[in-house]
């Protein structure tokens, strides 16, 4: 069981937070707020209930940094108090296993009058929820175990969820190229700007691939990445008898294995932590039959060989499966 | 440099353990973090999580110097 830091209740600062591995004496905390001078205390009591997000929950865990959390509770109890002149704060965090029904936290201010302690209680509460490093594990009566975000946001990101379908895919190869070769040349010959390969690269909503041509093209650009089957790279390999062509000839960002790109058009989805928005299929251009070999336009015409491009919604960094 | 390097929540059970000595030349918690999610497959954007050098809140850029207590903090979830 984790020690008590600071001990809770009676002290004689007015302003405590402790953090506890067992239980919240409620009785002591609410003493320690009496004051002559207040006329008013609001207390929070935050318990563990039986169910969230629609799942029925048996268990719950936090899992706490002491060292910091006391220091960073008291800091904001501290803040709190001086935004809302209160006269005296007590606040409590569990960490370690809780029961359904146990106190997961406590919140108790005591102000003058009842308007700055409302706000200041509420305002406690709010930070300590973000702020306090402490993270909750949640068991559900399924069986399932899931570390939870902060109000149940993505305990992944803190952002919201989304419902976005997952890209259970591997990427193969990046490339990015600082200038076009083919773009706006036609009859003028190709470029050569030449292509680099990269282990990962950042992508940034709506603008594209840092470091790539396409960064920043145009508002709502449909091209801001692009992504080939690393499937299509072997089938031209083959057909074309050139096992050592390098799928950066394509010029397309994202080389990936085990996604079918045809599905993405007009779709949202989410890869590696990034959000993107498939828009149109990357058609081939005559320039393939001079990249890689006479004829591999027209093998990359059928069944979407010519790859997707995309949007990208939230900013992320892509990287080669390893 | 000798870092030592804690994990939590989600970050711990991803990396498999709690804390770890590590042996590193980053000087940022930015480029140590890259090192180790290079390794580890740790998985998480910093720009949605929040780092810790010896008990306090710091910048990804921060300086970091050998003998530092790193902790990576994924988006907390108390209350």
């Amino acid at each position: 069981m984790v020690e008590v830091y600071p001990p809770q209740g009676m002290s004689d600062s007015p302003i405590l937070f402790s953090l506890t591995g067992g239980g919240i004496d409620i009785a002591a905390l609410a003493e320690a707020l009496v004051d002559p001078r207040a006329g008013a205390r609001v207390t929070f009591d935050g318990r563990v209930r039986n169910h969230n997000e629609g799942a029925d929950v048996a268990a719950l865990e936090y899992q706490a940094y002491p060292a910091m959390v006391v220091k960073v509770g008291q800091r904001i109890l501290e803040e709190e108090a001086a935004a809302h002149g209160l006269l005296k704060v007590r606040a409590v965090h569990r960490t370690g296993p809780l029961e359904i029904g146990e106190s997961a936290v406590w919140v108790g201010v005591a102000s003058a009058h009842r308007g700055a302690a409302f706000d200041g209680a509420r305002e406690i509460m709010e930070r300590l929820k973000y702020e306090l490093p402490i993270w909750k594990k949640e068991t559900y009566t399924d069986g399932r175990i899931e570390w939870v975000g902060p109000d149940n946001k993505s305990a992944e990101t803190g952002l919201e969820k989304t419902d976005m379908p997952e890209w259970n895919a591997e990427i193969r190869e990046i490339y990015i190229s600082t200038g076009h070769d083919f773009r706006g040349r036609h009859g003028l010959g190709r470029q050569d700007h030449g292509i680099q390969a990269v282990d990962e690269v950042g992508c940034v909503a709506g603008m594209g691939l840092k470091g790539d041509r396409y960064f920043a093209t145009k508002e709502d650009f449909k091209g801001q990445i692009s992504f080939f089957d690393a499937d299509v790279v072997n089938l031209v390999r083959e057909r074309f008898g050139l096992p050592e062509l390098s799928a950066g000839v394509f010029r397309r960002n994202i080389i990936v294995k085990g996604v079918d790109l045809s599905q993405w058009v007009g779709k949202r989805f989410c890869f590696q932590g990034v959000e993107f928005e498939g828009s149109e299929e990357c058609r081939p251009c005559y320039w393939m039959n001079d990249a890689a070999a006479p004829g591999v336009e027209e093998f990359l015409k059928p069944e979407f060989r010519g790859g997707l491009r995309a949007r990208i919604l939230t900013g992320g960094t892509l990287k080669v499966t390893t | 440099m000798t870092y030592r390097v804690l994990y939590f929540g989600l970050l711990a059970e991803r990396r498999g353990m709690a804390e770890e000595t590590v042996e590193n030349a980053a000087t940022t918690p930015a480029a140590l973090y890259r090192e180790l999610d290079a390794v580890h497959r740790l998985g998480l954007s910093m720009a949605n999580f929040r780092v810790a050098v010896n008990d306090e809140f710091a910048a990804w850029d921060a300086e970091i110097k050998s003998g530092d207590v790193i902790a990576l903090l994924p988006p907390m979830s108390g209350g």
